[in-house]
């Protein structure tokens, strides 16, 4: 559900990558980055996070990253990104329907700073994003 | 709360009521919208739209959501917040896919301790006029109907 901008000022200058095959979770997402205020870089599979990581040179300051993907799935992404030594210390949440312990394990022991899973409301959406940052809460 | 069967109901074995609760907390969760069960004899419209899901198990099951396309947009422009005249075919195809693989990954983990596990494939839309799903009539089917104002749910399913 649509919520109203939180942050005030405006002056976070936080940048948020949001990799995700899902068109309408990345509006979500979208929604979120606006409400936290925060730029939003957004790529459609693995291939396309990756690449756009590239070309920041790393300078992202969160990641939020779906499981289930095409061609590269989230937890090989996930270890991609903590093998290269530009992106290993950026925070990756992981936004997925992979509810089962094992799967959380696995991700966590891969590198996983937070783990959601949907369904979400907004608010906690923005919660965990903050909590990854370690804003603690909004 | 009431789920309908149609075909010889006495066999199914896969716990309908998670997938209703599911289906409803994800409409709920995701898009601020309540869902009401209704019977089987509700009169819903013509469906459309639907998305669907294999469930690999033991049994193995495809699981579908059925709706009308103004049902999807609704529910997809509460979660996203974007006019429905601004959502794309695709996003409604998309939003659905993502309800359904919602609603069975939340089964899926609620089930894992349980030590019933099942596997899934990718989420899929389909969309046309007269929309309607035919199976052998072994098959078994389940169906549960979920009404909001003028939005409407159907969840099926279909024990391969």
């Amino acid at each position: 559900m649509p919520m109203e901008p939180i942050m005030s000022g405006g002056g976070n200058s936080m940048r948020m990558l949001s990799i995700d095959d899902s068109s309408v979770v990345r509006k979500i997402i979208r929604m979120a980055a606006e409400v936290l205020e925060f730029e939003l870089v957004e790529a459609e599979d693995g291939f396309e996070g990756l690449a756009k990581l590239d070309e920041l040179g790393g300078q992202v300051d969160i990641i939020l990253l779906d499981w289930n993907m095409p061609g590269m799935n989230g937890l090989e992404v996930l270890k991609r990104l903590k093998q290269n030594e530009k992106t290993k210390r950026i925070p990756v949440m992981m936004v997925t329907t992979e509810s089962q312990k094992e799967n959380i394990v696995e991700a966590v022991k891969a590198g996983a700073a937070h783990y959601m899973i949907k369904p979400f409301t907004m608010e906690e959406l923005t919660k965990k994003i903050m909590e990854c940052l370690g804003r603690g809460t909004i | 709360m009431m789920e309908n069967s149609t075909g010889p109901a006495q066999r199914l074995e896969w716990p309908v009521t998670m997938f209703v609760e599911a289906l409803k907390d994800a409409v709920a969760t995701m898009a601020g919208i309540t869902m009401e069960s209704v019977d089987e004899s509700f009169l819903t419209g013509e469906a459309t739209m639907g998305g669907m899901m294999v469930l690999q198990g033991d049994p193995s099951a495809v699981l579908m959501i059925l709706a009308d396309q103004p049902s999807v947009a609704a529910i997809v422009t509460n979660m996203t917040g974007i006019d429905s005249g601004e959502l794309t075919i695709e996003d409604l195809r998309d939003g659905l896919s993502e309800l359904v693989n919602m609603v069975a990954g939340t089964v899926r983990g609620r089930l894992a301790g349980s030590g019933n596990r099942f596997k899934l494939s990718s989420p899929l839309a389909v969309t046309g006029e007269h929309l309607a799903v035919y199976a052998k009539r072994h098959v078994e089917c389940s169906l549960s109907r979920f009404v909001a104002g003028d939005i409407w749910l159907e969840l099926k399913i279909f024990y391969i």
